[in-house]
């Protein structure tokens, strides 16, 4: 069950071609008159949660998930308990439709009921095993199951992934997962929705296998839950800062609805590339001694900006991937150089915009930072998949100074928008 | 001549307040051969006495496992045990598959005294003419139930029902001292001893008509006939002679 709820129980359109939707009600892209329509029951989720995350420790089981119900990708409902306890030893966690977990909600009441009538709900802490008579998360997780595999066999799938976390009959640790197609899995550690792709890893990184979970205490397991859920709001637009974290032992189920994300950092947005106008240093220098370009070898990686600095004095980067291998090059040569760092960065572009040739000569010195990359810049002006986007009054960004001539090495670059992928760069001894 | 005109139908109360038709099927438990059920802390036990309708038929099967951690034993009419252990055996798996779990024994008992209850109160039914003895072990640990036709279920510590079961249900309470901390053996012994005592003078408990099921914690529940009881038979009995006797019988 990936970040798409829509997608979720679909054929791929990658595997199967489209979904041929003309049955379907002409809201949902049906060719056909309603009368000589088959039934068609939910064919998707309207108000939606995202992930659920769930991690197993060695006496019990952390889950998570955020408050929020979406209405597509408006933030709808802010305050969605989405984390349902049940008999003591059990939390579901509901990511996908809203109005099926009310549903599977009330189914859940209602067997509550029904169990305390049968005289197997007794005080966890009652001598005549009430505890062990109560219904496990493993028995619950069967149940909801069976529901999910009967709703999808009649067509009119209850559009969730749901997380079943809790004790078992014998107060081991649970968890397992079951979802609209009545699929079944368990793991020491699982996650829904977006949380399946990002913090899945993450919570592998803590607990990789079942014999793992031995070595992890309560705290730890609430910690990496917290931390997983910050990275989903990071990156999940789906996603809130408050949410529901339930944590399941020997002592029972502690729920808490109203948590909020602390210690939030979002430096690492800065060095997200790939979306937008992109930012290139192309090289990078030791301004306490400026180097000769044999010296600058010494930090440099065998491959990439080393071979690109050979005795060539011209060289053609055929498409942007290239472009990119020099720039990772010398992101890697700098994180060798000793710190502090100041660094210079220096261009020489020559342009040919269509507007007959140019030349800029930018040199550029950062304050000394660690974090060179972030901000060293030509303006935006160059960057690997937005080709040509070189202007020929570029602005020398008011943050940065001009230092001088370049000594070491000089690239020059020529963007030329009659061939848009191609990149020219000269090194100049 | 005096003629009741209460007990055509079960949901009309006589001005004493009864229910003829139900104690009718009670009576209908009381023609049935004795069957006894005691438990410990560990273990559960039918023992049952079998009858048989001519010298050269079988006998008429008293205990019924039901699911794998429990079993009945009927006193009654065999026909409706016969029903109500085929409904007991769907509710036993309808458990299983939906929740993965053994069904409680608390559970499946009101389950059928619900039943057993409706068919009471319902113009045109009947009661069931059987009393059950549930027994086997659980979740909570080890368990016996009676069951009557009046939809009455009780939790008992030992219990007889059936012809003569007063005798047993004497030697029951005797003893119900020793069987909270009595062994797998001891139990099965008492329940033998207790069976012994409803008997009539003539008759002696054989491989033949005697029938035993065992349940225990970590054990399930198994029924034993025929030579498998032979030694619990002649252990039990060992001081009387005619029991030795009786043993030779069989072959």
């Amino acid at each position: 069950m990936n970040h798409l709820p829509h997608a979720w129980g679909r054929p791929r359109d990658d595997v199967y071609g489209h979904y041929n939707p003309s049955y379907l009600p002409t809201s949902l892209g049906g060719t056909q008159h309603i009368s000589s329509m088959p039934t068609s029951h939910t064919q998707s989720p309207i108000v939606t949660g995202t992930s659920v995350i769930a991690i197993k420790f060695k006496t019990g089981i952390v889950i998570a998930a955020d408050n929020l119900a979406s209405y597509g990708s408006l933030a709808r409902f802010t305050d969605v308990k989405r984390l349902k306890p049940f008999n003591k030893k059990c939390v579901v966690g509901f990511g996908g439709d809203v109005s099926d977990m009310q549903y599977i909600d009330r189914l859940l009441m209602s067997l509550d009921v029904q169990q305390n009538y049968a005289g197997s709900a007794k005080e966890m802490d009652e001598e005549d095993g009430g505890s062990k008579a109560l219904m496990g998360a493993n028995n619950l997780h069967t149940y909801l199951s069976k529901v999910m595999y009967k709703r999808r066999s009649d067509f009119n799938p209850l559009w969730n992934a749901l997380l079943v976390a809790g004790l078992d009959e014998k107060d081991a640790p649970f968890l397992a997962s079951a979802d609209l197609l009545g699929t079944t899995y368990s793991a020491p550690t699982l996650a829904t929705g977006f949380g399946a792709h990002l913090a899945q890893p993450l919570l592998r990184n803590v607990v990789p296998d079942e014999k793992a979970v031995e070595g992890i205490t309560r705290e730890k397991a609430v910690e990496t839950v917290r931390e997983c859920m910050k990275v989903l709001f990071y990156r999940d637009a789906r996603s809130m800062p408050e949410y529901s974290i339930a944590v399941i032992d020997g002592s029972g189920v502690e729920l808490k609805t109203d948590e909020k994300l602390e210690n939030q950092s979002w430096a690492f947005a800065e060095t997200i590339r790939g979306y937008g106008t992109q930012t290139v240093p192309v090289f990078v220098e030791d301004q306490d001694q400026i180097r000769t370009l044999d010296e600058m070898r010494e930090y440099l990686p065998e491959d990439g900006l080393s071979a690109a600095m050979d005795d060539h004095p011209f060289r053609t980067a055929t498409d942007p991937g290239e472009f990119r291998d020099i720039y990772l090059a010398a992101a890697q040569a700098v994180e060798r150089m000793p710190k502090p760092r100041q660094l210079e960065i220096s261009f020489d572009l020559q342009v040919d915009a269509g507007m007959g040739q140019g030349e800029h000569e930018f040199s550029y010195a950062q304050g000394a930072t660690e974090s060179w990359y972030q901000e060293s810049s030509v303006d935006s002006k160059v960057g690997w998949g937005m080709f040509p986007t070189v202007e020929m009054d570029d602005q020398v960004p008011k943050a940065w100074k001009k230092v001088g001539e370049v000594k070491g090495a000089t690239i020059e670059l020529y963007l030329s928008e009659q061939n848009e992928h191609y990149i020219n760069y000269r090194l100049i001894h | 001549m005096f003629r009741n005109n209460y007990d055509n139908d079960s949901v009309t109360f006589s001005p004493q307040g009864r229910i003829f038709q139900v104690e009718y099927a009670q009576e209908a438990v009381k023609q049935g051969s004795v069957v006894v059920g005691i438990v410990s802390k560990t273990h559960a036990v039918l023992a049952a006495l079998k009858r048989n309708a001519e010298e050269l038929s079988s006998y008429q099967k008293k205990i019924i496992p039901i699911d794998t951690h429990y079993g009945v034993a009927l006193a009654g009419l065999a026909s409706d045990a016969r029903v109500l252990s085929n409904l007991m055996k769907q509710q036993s798996l309808a458990s299983r598959l939906t929740y993965d779990r053994p069904i409680l024994l608390s559970e499946i008992t009101s389950r059928i005294g619900d039943r057993a209850q409706t068919n009471t109160q319902q113009y045109g039914k009947r009661p069931y003419g059987v009393g059950l003895l549930i027994a086997g072990v659980d979740a909570k640990g080890p368990h016996l139930f009676e069951f009557q036709p009046s939809g009455v279920t009780h939790e008992m510590m030992a219990c007889g029902i059936g012809a003569r079961s007063q005798m047993a249900r004497t030697y029951l309470e005797r003893n119900l001292d020793e069987f909270q901390g009595a062994s797998r053996e001891e139990l099965i012994k008492h329940a033998l001893r207790a069976l012994k005592d409803s008997l009539s003078q003539d008759k002696e408990l054989t491989i033949d008509n005697t029938s035993l099921g065992v349940g225990g914690v970590e054990e399930d529940f198994q029924m034993y006939e025929g030579q498998d009881i032979a030694s619990w038979l002649e252990t039990t009995f060992e001081n009387k002679p005619e029991g030795g006797e009786a043993m030779e019988t069989d072959s």
